[in-house]
Parts: structure tokens; sequence; C-alpha cells
């Protein structure tokens, strides 16, 4: 973790993101490899949810950083440059998935079973990081890909189905899928835990 | 709150920033994938497969273009050559030993390849075979030709043929045969092909 810093460090860490980008626009190596030093956890960790497993990953975020200093000139300092490069990664993994899994989703939702809600609540569920990203790592990839999609980058149901290229009901399906699987693990380990 | 909201805000909260460890190989197998990219598409300034694509066509061009009046000046060369060095070559591989004493020799068939000559006497064939005198007196028999037919002899009609002497059996060479001593010829004709007898002096 980064430590916390005022307003004159935020200046100072923008000044050396323009440097890096600057230094990335001209292709020089120096630069690209603080890019990576300086992202490449955080856009690991974006490509492993995606992923079927950490190989997999590792090849989608090599992919990824070719992208990024590909493209990196196209980036107009208008943004914020992480949500630029996390959009990178996303995309980069769902072309991943859809190349790998075409035929994924071939669910309706009318096939949906509704589970009864866990006796636990919500607030009393314990688990890390580790644990809900192993929870997620054992979804469907068709699940996983909604879920990431949908919860943490916070896309709609109908973009989702077009980034997926799936029937908007589809995506429905899969997140009330993924939601109640979810649920359902990170309950058990809640409980484990307790005791 | 509704419960699907607090998964949601929860899963949220502890995935956005999570930032595992990245394995070191991932830096090594990424830095190749660049340069093969950066390789593969096209950028004016620096090197990469559209221009040696284009220096590999220019090389090709160059070489296609040098080598080929070459290899067209050599070619007759070698269609000249190959009659005289597959005579002389057939003369030295056939070459058997010499019954002086007999006068005659009897010619046969000899594979695709027949011809008759006398050890002592001065052959009209010299200039085109240059060979040691070559005579079969086990029933082969020599041809010299200068062109690549083979020339196949009937050994009946040699046989037939009276021959005091001994005998060389040639194809036609009009301007060869002019030059050697030897007198007129008479032709004869074995399934279809002319052969020339050339009778010789003792």
């Amino acid at each position: 973790m980064q430590p916390r810093c005022g307003i004159s460090c935020f200046y100072l860490q923008m000044d050396e993101l323009k440097e890096i980008i600057d230094g990335c626009v001209r292709g020089e190596k120096r630069w690209q490899d603080k890019l990576y030093k300086k992202f490449s956890s955080l856009l690991f960790g974006i490509c492993l949810r995606y992923a079927k497993n950490k190989m997999e990953a590792q090849d989608v975020l090599q992919d990824v950083f070719v992208k990024i200093y590909q493209n990196i000139h196209t980036y107009h300092h208008d943004g914020s440059f992480e949500g630029w490069l996390r959009r990178i990664a996303v995309n980069t993994s769902i072309t991943y998935y859809r190349r790998n899994l075409k035929h994924a989703f071939q669910e309706d939702v009318d096939d949906l079973v509704h589970r009864k809600e866990d006796p636990l609540q919500m607030e009393d569920l314990e688990f890390t990081k580790e644990e809900m990203m192993q929870c997620i790592a054992k979804l469907p990839a068709g699940y996983k890909a909604v879920f990431n999609l949908y919860v943490i980058e916070g896309y709609m149901h109908k973009e989702i189905a077009d980034m997926l290229e799936i029937d908007v009901n589809t995506s429905k399906s899969q997140l009330s899928r993924a939601k109640n699987y979810l649920q359902r693990e990170l309950a058990e380990i809640s409980k484990v835990k307790s005791y | 709150m509704r419960s699907e909201d607090q998964l949601f805000d929860k899963v949220r909260a502890s995935l956005h920033d999570y930032s595992p460890e990245v394995p070191a190989s991932v830096y090594s197998g990424m830095r190749r994938k660049l340069w093969w990219s950066n390789f593969m598409r096209f950028q004016a300034h620096r090197l990469n497969a559209w221009y040696v694509l284009l220096l590999v066509g220019a090389g090709a061009g160059v070489w296609s273009a040098g080598s080929s009046p070459e290899h067209q000046s050599v070619a007759p060369q070698t269609i000249i050559a190959a009659p005289a060095a597959t005579v002389s070559q057939k003369a030295e591989t056939s070459i058997i030993p010499v019954n002086t004493t007999e006068e005659t020799t009897t010619c046969t068939q000899h594979e695709s390849v027949a011809c008759c000559s006398s050890a002592k006497q001065p052959r009209a064939t010299d200039a085109v075979a240059t060979a040691e005198p070559a005579v079969n007196t086990d029933a082969s028999v020599n041809v010299l030709t200068t062109e690549q037919t083979a020339t196949r002899v009937e050994p009946a009609h040699i046989e037939e043929t009276p021959a005091p002497a001994a005998t060389e059996i040639l194809t036609e060479k009009p301007e060869e045969n002019a030059a050697a001593p030897a007198p007129a010829p008479k032709a004869k004709k074995g399934r279809g092909m002319k052969v020339t007898v050339y009778e010789k002096k003792n």
C-alpha cells in the first residue's frame, strides 16, 4: 500500500506520472519499466478476476502492457490515467475470454433457481480479499465476467450484454447465480471462522 | 439496505484495489511480446518486418537478375560438351583386352550402345572418340555416338556381312567421316536405323 499524502504529494505524483507517460510515448525503456512497476500489481489483480487461472492472468497482463505501450500516445491527460489503464485491462480480459469461451452463455433467465437467503446476514460475514478472490475464481467463466463487470467495474446489464455478445436477460441471470453462489461460499467461510 | 447491495459493496470495497504480487517471469514475457509486436507493425523510424521483407525481396531480385544471364551463357557449353564426354567415357569403360591376332571382330548387341573398332587400324572416328581403341572380342559392340541417340545394331546383320577386316560401326557423321581415309561407306539398316559400315584396308 502506498502511504497517504497531502495535496502537494498528489501534484508531485501527477508530475511524475506525466513524466512517465511522456517517456512511454517516446518509447523509452526506462519509463516503460517505471510504469510497469507502478501499475503491474493493480492490473494483475484485474486480470486475475477474469482469468481462469494464474497462468492465463499472466498471459493477459503481458498483452495489457503491450497494448498500453503501443497506445499510450492516445491518452491525452483529460481523465484518470488509472481508469484508462483499468479499461484496457478489462477490455483485454474480455477479448481473451470471448476468444476462448465463445459459447459459454447458453442459459436463459427462466432457468433461474431461486435460493433461500442464508440465515447469516451480510454484516456478519467476515472474509479477506484472498478468500473473496478464491470464491470468485471458483465461479464459471460466464458468471465471473458478468459479476466483475457489474459489481466492480460498474457496467449496466445492457453494456455487459453488448460487451459479451449475450442477451440482457442472460446477463441478469448470470449475475443472480453468481451472487447466490458467492453468498453461500462466503457464509461457509464465516461459519468456519466463527467456530 | 438490501442484502444484495451489501454483498456487492463488500466485494467492491475489498477487490477494487486488489494488487497481488506479479511473478518476475511476466516482465520478460511482456518484453518479448512487445518486441515482436513492434517488429511486426510498420514504423518508419525503426527496423521492422516490412523493411526486412523489402530487403529480402530486393536481394532476391538482384540475385535472380544477376544469375540468369550467367546461367544462359553456361547452358549451351554444357549441351555441346556433354556428348563428347559421354563418348570418351563410354570408350574408356568398355576397354577390353584386344586380341591382335584376329583380323575380324564380331559385333553384337551391347546394351543400347554398340561399336566395333579395330585395335591397330587408323579409325575414322578418332576426331570424335579420343579414347584408346576398344575392341570387344567377347561379342560386345561399342557405338561411338556424337549425338545422344543410342543406336541398336542387330547382331545377325553384322555377322552376315562378309568383313575380311575389322569393321567399325558408326552412326552417321558426314563431316567427320569425310575426313577419314576409309573408302566410301556402305549403308546398312538395322531395325529402321541407318548404320554405316566402314571397311578397313589391311
